[in-house]
């Protein structure tokens, strides 16, 4: 399966913030998540992989190549990304007509028709101002831009947040659309971890500057669960697991305890009298980054 | 390159319209007040690049629009590039605009009553040469202005470049008086400035255009190693 896009080991410090050995992939056919709380990364490392910032160390690839070495075939390898960023970031005094006037400037393979189809679906009109749109309608546009010129490759960073959970189901419709060319692929960064329920493939975690976890979204979601613990098992859970002590993670929960637990049934099989429930990305990634090992 | 340039005159599409009709209607008051075309002419020339370089400039700082840029198929240098290219075509366009401006004043004032306007804005008494000389004048400031603001702008952004703009080309202004009032210098310029206007002109498009390059050059390398 070819990469699309590589991490290995990239570090890039900054007065009183530091990425520190990220490694992740983003091969083709898949959808990779990147969630972590703010300030933890994730723009950063979106930075770095598109070549616009220039990394302490490590190795970048984008579509084959090193974005910052680069040079002019950097210009051919973008012709081949769509990005959108967590903001619309399209100058105000255009309008949205103005923004396929641009496409069609910078890019080979504009598809102005694929542009003006997703404007109607968005309700965009050809006329509105930049500066009228709502953050919801902007991201809309930027999203629209990214798809019309054909892309190989999404990265989008917070692309949903501000969109109605109407519009955002939409979003994440055309997004499953993409995706079924086999060679396509998407890096999506996002606090809305249920839309990365619904169309991710693999979920990694950036917490201070590091990686938290990378796993599946089925070892997360199928296989990973919160066992509902009270306060008197853990001592019982501790010993008898089967993984290394310090593996577990807990958090205080009330009277009781939540424990995250790789593998659900296992778990249940073990201790059948502790109910278990299946974890959300959410769940996983608070007990991962908020708990205390077990 | 060509994408960086379309980009910035898009951006600057939608005021320019507004920019040139306020400039035209500014100038033609200077001029009925100076009682001169060639005052007009150096407001029509100079206002819309200067407001065009600042403007342009603070765009790239509004939401995140210079971050997004650098997704797109755009070279760093290319931006850079770009934007020195897209002053010059502004640049330009100002020129056409103030000349037709000066015409149409001049004809204006020729079918007014006579006593009515000063005999200096009519078009049957202009001084054409002059006015080109003015035009010409203009440009050069234009050119060297932006050859002074451009590296620091691309280089601080809109917000930190602003200030120090202001520093360094009061420092450069009073280094050139410097120099042209100096004994070594003085004659040279006296010279300079008494030849024929085209020469001085074409001379001074030379220097001006090989300034301009230099510090597109430059801009294009501070460009590429800041942090955006």
């Amino acid at each position: 399966m070819d990469v699309l896009m590589r991490a290995v080991d990239v570090s890039k410090r900054y007065d009183g913030f530091m990425l520190d050995d990220i490694s992740l992939s983003v091969p083709a056919g898949t959808v990779v998540g990147l969630v972590g709380s703010n300030g933890s990364g994730k723009t950063t490392t979106i930075k770095a992989l598109l070549g616009m910032i220039e990394v302490d160390g490590g190795i970048i690839e984008l579509l084959g190549c090193d974005p910052v070495a680069a040079g002019a075939q950097l210009d051919a390898v973008k012709q081949r990304v769509g990005v959108v960023l967590d903001t619309c970031a399209f100058p105000v005094t255009m309008r949205v007509r103005d923004v396929a006037t641009l496409g069609r400037g910078a890019y080979a393979h504009w598809d102005g028709a694929r542009f003006v189809q997703l404007c109607e679906r968005f309700e965009l009109a050809a006329k509105k101002p930049v500066k009228d749109l709502s953050r919801g309608m902007g991201m809309k546009l930027t999203l629209a831009f990214a798809l019309a010129h054909q892309p190989q490759v999404l990265v989008l960073d917070e692309a949903t947040a501000g969109l109605d959970p109407l519009a955002r189901e939409e979003v994440l419709d055309i997004l499953c659309s993409f995706m079924e060319e086999q060679d396509h692929a998407i890096l999506m960064s996002t606090h809305i971890t249920t839309d990365l329920e619904r169309i991710a493939d693999e979920v990694v975690c950036i917490a201070d500057g590091r990686i938290a976890f990378r796993l599946s979204k089925e070892a997360i979601c199928d296989e990973a669960g919160i066992a509902r613990c009270r306060a008197a098992d853990k001592e019982r859970i501790a010993s008898a697991s089967v993984l290394p002590r310090g593996a577990l993670r807990m958090m205080q929960r009330g009277m009781g305890i939540d424990v995250l637990v790789p593998d659900r049934f296992a778990f249940g099989r073990t201790f059948p009298d502790i109910p278990v429930d299946r974890a959300s990305i959410e769940d996983y990634m608070t007990i991962a980054l908020k708990g205390e090992a077990l | 390159m060509k994408a960086m340039v379309f980009s910035d005159l898009i951006t600057a599409r939608n005021s320019l319209g507004a920019l040139l009709g306020i400039t035209v209607f500014v100038a033609a008051f200077i001029a009925v007040g100076s009682g001169t075309l060639l005052v007009a002419a150096a407001c029509m020339t100079a206002m819309v690049p200067f407001m065009y370089l600042f403007s342009i400039s603070a765009y790239d700082e509004q939401n995140g629009w210079e971050r997004f840029r650098l997704t797109l198929p755009i070279s760093r240098r290319q931006v850079a590039y770009g934007r020195y290219l897209s002053m010059l075509i502004i640049t330009g366009i100002a020129v056409i605009v103030s000349l037709l401006g000066c015409v149409a004043l001049g004809l204006v004032a020729d079918v007014l009553p006579a006593g009515m306007v000063a005999e200096g804005l009519m078009l049957s008494h202009a001084d054409v040469e002059a006015i080109l000389v003015v035009v010409m004048a203009v440009v050069l400031m234009l050119l060297f202005s932006a050859a002074f603001t451009l590296p620091l702008v691309l280089r601080f952004g809109m917000t930190r470049g602003a200030r120090i703009v202001p520093v360094v080309l009061m420092l450069a202004l009073s280094a050139i008086m410097v120099l042209a009032g100096s004994d070594a210098a003085a004659p040279g310029v006296q010279e300079l400035l008494s030849g024929p206007h085209a020469l001085i002109m074409a001379g001074a498009f030379i220097v001006m255009l090989v300034l301009y390059g230099a510090s597109a050059w430059l801009s294009g390398r501070l460009y590429e190693h800041r942090d955006i």
